[in-house]
């Protein structure tokens, strides 16, 4: 009996000091308050972010229609076949040694390479993940309705 | 029928032979001692008809339906760690193991009989006590409580009051010597020269790589080499 | 107190990571892969086979990179056989060969490691070599990324492994108190040894998933180093380890989380930290 109240006592202790170690920050989002978007990838933490996206990336068909908001790297290349950019947006595992990335489209009548960023930047999109039959195979894109730059 | 029958057994260790042509035989019921010099290769033997040594050469033969989880054996010593958790009642417990066969958990029987043994062995009231914080003659007793459960028609014993206490060594010859009487066949190695003629119905005495003498204990101090190791005659000059 | 704000922040953004599906499978799985390392743990332990693990485990990264370059889709049909039979050899030269049994963990351990590197470097056709590489080793964000099917698969065998220790207990037990006794007295010892080892791989490769190969040891000996602080008896120290396991899993893949730390080197420091706790509890009640 002795010997298990010590424990329990420790086992207190540990779980006091790492409650300590909390640092999350809660900031609010306009567009979350509304209720627009579905799953805002942008407020999780590294770890989090990294899975979520490769859970996108082997599950597409559950993410149709949602509208989703992330922030990543600018990335972009061209595909000879169809003669024409692609462009994603990439995030890393927290040890930076994994990366996993979503193609995305932006809306309206923008020209690579003018209108987008430089490459490797940090950008925040906002937009829906939409699926799209081209020949051969079926893509998925997020749909940006807005593309900005971030931190 | 003997229960275990030896013919020309050579045995040996780490390529040296340490024995040649043993040969005698055990009988159910029989309490047989084996005594001989240190480093003549009785552990040797215990080892080899526990099938844990493979003989150089000759056979063991077991027979009178006497089957290998018939066997209890208390080995001289038990290699165990220095901070191994186990409860003497576990110790105890894992000596029934070879009648469960397939079965995953001891049935009550396999439980009271453990605590009999326990009690036989005055272990009870240390039963949670952690084993390896008892003292030499509390762990021999467990171990010999364990090898109780296994026996169930023989009980080797491997030096079983060596490092204990004059009035536990009397306690331990008493018990084993009751189980005798219940019809357990004991094939003891002692150093003890005296219990043995005491307690013994055959001897068996191993020295110079041989069998010196093999026979019952009446024949034993009769003969050369028991009237020499017993103390009753003069050794040759 | 800062304390008490800290915790309910902490609820309140675990109970929302919860809703992810990944997230539930990363914390099923990974108790269940606490769970059954912890249970073999006392036993390797209490056989001197600690460095079972890291062994084994570079096996498996071995077998892992000869299924990548043979481009097998599914790398478990080739890494759990011939993690298993490793396994057995190297449980079986432990006693009584020539080669004894911590320099044979060192040969296949190493050479596995450094063969699997190389056949990785040469044949790979994956474009991230070193992440690959780097999630096998730590586990990076691998238990964060499986699927329904990996899940099912690590669910089911973990049942099987967790069944089997329940059934052999007794002789589990009896094999890792006192194995010469056991075959003298005709118990089948080297037949639970071979289970034993079967189960050991099965749980190694499993194990993979949630810390990679190079912290498994980790998973399998603190849980049963922090129990026998304290605990005597071959089944308080089972018991203990397991929740000591879970709770370190539990705790390490939380704070992982929130603070977005590997996971698998964050289990290992919550371990390492149980480990300490009970180290001074188990002195404090000696003294008392």
């Amino acid at each position: 009996m002795k010997k298990t109240v010590v424990v329990l006592f420790f086992i207190c202790v540990v779980c006091m000091a790492v409650t300590g170690c909390s640092q999350k920050d809660n900031g609010t989002d306009d567009f979350a308050d509304l209720g627009i978007i579905d799953l805002d990838i942008s407020k999780m933490s590294g770890i989090m972010v990294y899975s979520q996206v490769v859970h996108i990336g082997e599950n597409p068909a559950e993410y149709v229609g949602k509208c989703i908001k992330i922030t990543g790297q600018y990335y972009a290349s061209y595909n000879e076949e169809t003669a024409s950019y692609y462009h994603y947006v990439i995030v890393g595992d927290e040890a930076l040694c994994c990366q996993a990335g979503l193609k995305f489209i932006w809306k309206g009548d923008h020209k690579y390479p003018n209108d987008y960023p430089a490459l490797n930047t940090n950008i925040e999109l906002i937009g829906i993940y939409e699926k799209r039959e081209e020949p051969g195979k079926t893509n998925y894109y997020l749909i940006a309705d807005s593309l900005s730059p971030a931190e | 029928m003997p229960q275990l029958a030896c013919q020309n057994l050579s045995l040996g260790y780490e390529g040296k032979t340490v024995i040649t042509d043993l040969s005698f035989h055990v009988n159910a019921g029989d309490y047989l001692c084996i005594v001989g010099e240190n480093g003549s290769g009785k552990s040797t033997l215990m080892k080899t008809i526990l099938r844990l040594k493979s003989p150089i050469k000759g056979e063991i033969v077991t027979g009178d339906g006497l089957a290998h989880n018939d066997i209890g054996y208390l080995p001289q010593q038990t290699m165990v760690q220095k901070d191994f958790p186990a409860s003497v009642r576990e110790v105890v417990r894992s000596g029934c193991l070879n009648r469960c066969g397939l079965r995953p958990f001891y049935n009550r029987a396999e439980k009271r009989m453990a605590e009999e043994n326990m009690n036989l062995l005055g272990i009870a009231p240390i039963a949670k006590h952690c084993y390896r914080e008892l003292s030499g003659g509390q762990q021999q007793r467990t171990l010999l409580a364990r090898a109780l459960c296994a026996a169930r028609k023989i009980l080797l014993l491997d030096e079983p009051v060596a490092g204990l206490d004059p009035k536990a060594t009397v306690e331990m010859y008493d018990v084993i010597k009751s189980l005798n009487s219940n019809g357990i066949t004991i094939i003891m190695i002692s150093h003890d020269i005296a219990a043995s003629v005491k307690f013994a119905s055959h001897i068996m005495h191993i020295g110079n790589h041989a069998s010196l003498f093999f026979g019952t204990t009446a024949e034993y101090l009769k003969s050369e080499a028991g009237r020499i190791y017993s103390g009753w005659g003069r050794a040759p000059a | 107190m800062g304390a008490c704000t800290g915790m309910t922040e902490i609820i309140t953004t675990l109970s929302a990571n919860f809703q992810y599906l990944f997230v539930r499978y990363a914390l099923i799985v990974g108790v269940l892969i606490a769970l059954c390392s912890s249970l073999l743990g006392v036993t390797l332990v209490l056989k001197r086979f600690s460095f079972i693990g890291d062994g084994l485990s570079h096996v498996a990264f071995g077998a892992i990179s000869i299924a990548a370059a043979l481009n097998l889709t599914n790398n478990f049909l080739l890494v759990l056989p011939v993690t298993v039979i490793c396994a057995v050899l190297l449980l079986r030269t432990g006693q009584n060969t020539k080669i004894k049994g911590d320099a044979a963990i060192a040969m296949i351990s190493v050479g596995t490691l450094a063969i699997g590197y190389l056949i990785m470097n040469l044949f790979s056709k994956s474009s991230n070599l070193s992440g690959d590489v780097c999630t096998t080793l730590f586990g990076s964000t691998s238990i964060l990324t499986l699927n329904e099917a990996e899940v099912w698969l690590c669910g089911i065998l973990s049942i099987l492994v967790i069944a089997v220790f329940l059934l052999f207990y007794h002789k589990i037990f009896a094999v890792t108190f006192d194995e010469d006794f056991m075959a003298a007295t005709g118990v089948k010892a080297k037949t639970y040894n071979l289970i034993l080892a079967v189960i050991i791989a099965v749980v190694i490769v499993l194990a993979m998933n949630l810390v990679g190969a190079l912290l498994i040891s980790a998973l399998v000996i603190f849980p049963a180093l922090s129990s026998m602080r304290i605990y005597k008896n071959f089944k308080a120290v089972t018991i203990c380890s397991v929740i000591v396991s879970v709770v370190c899993a539990l705790l390490g893949i939380f704070i992982a989380i929130l603070a977005s730390t590997p996971v698998g080197s964050t289990i290992v420091a919550v371990n390492i930290a149980g480990f300490l706790a009970f180290s001074m509890a188990g002195l404090i009640a000696r003294r008392a």
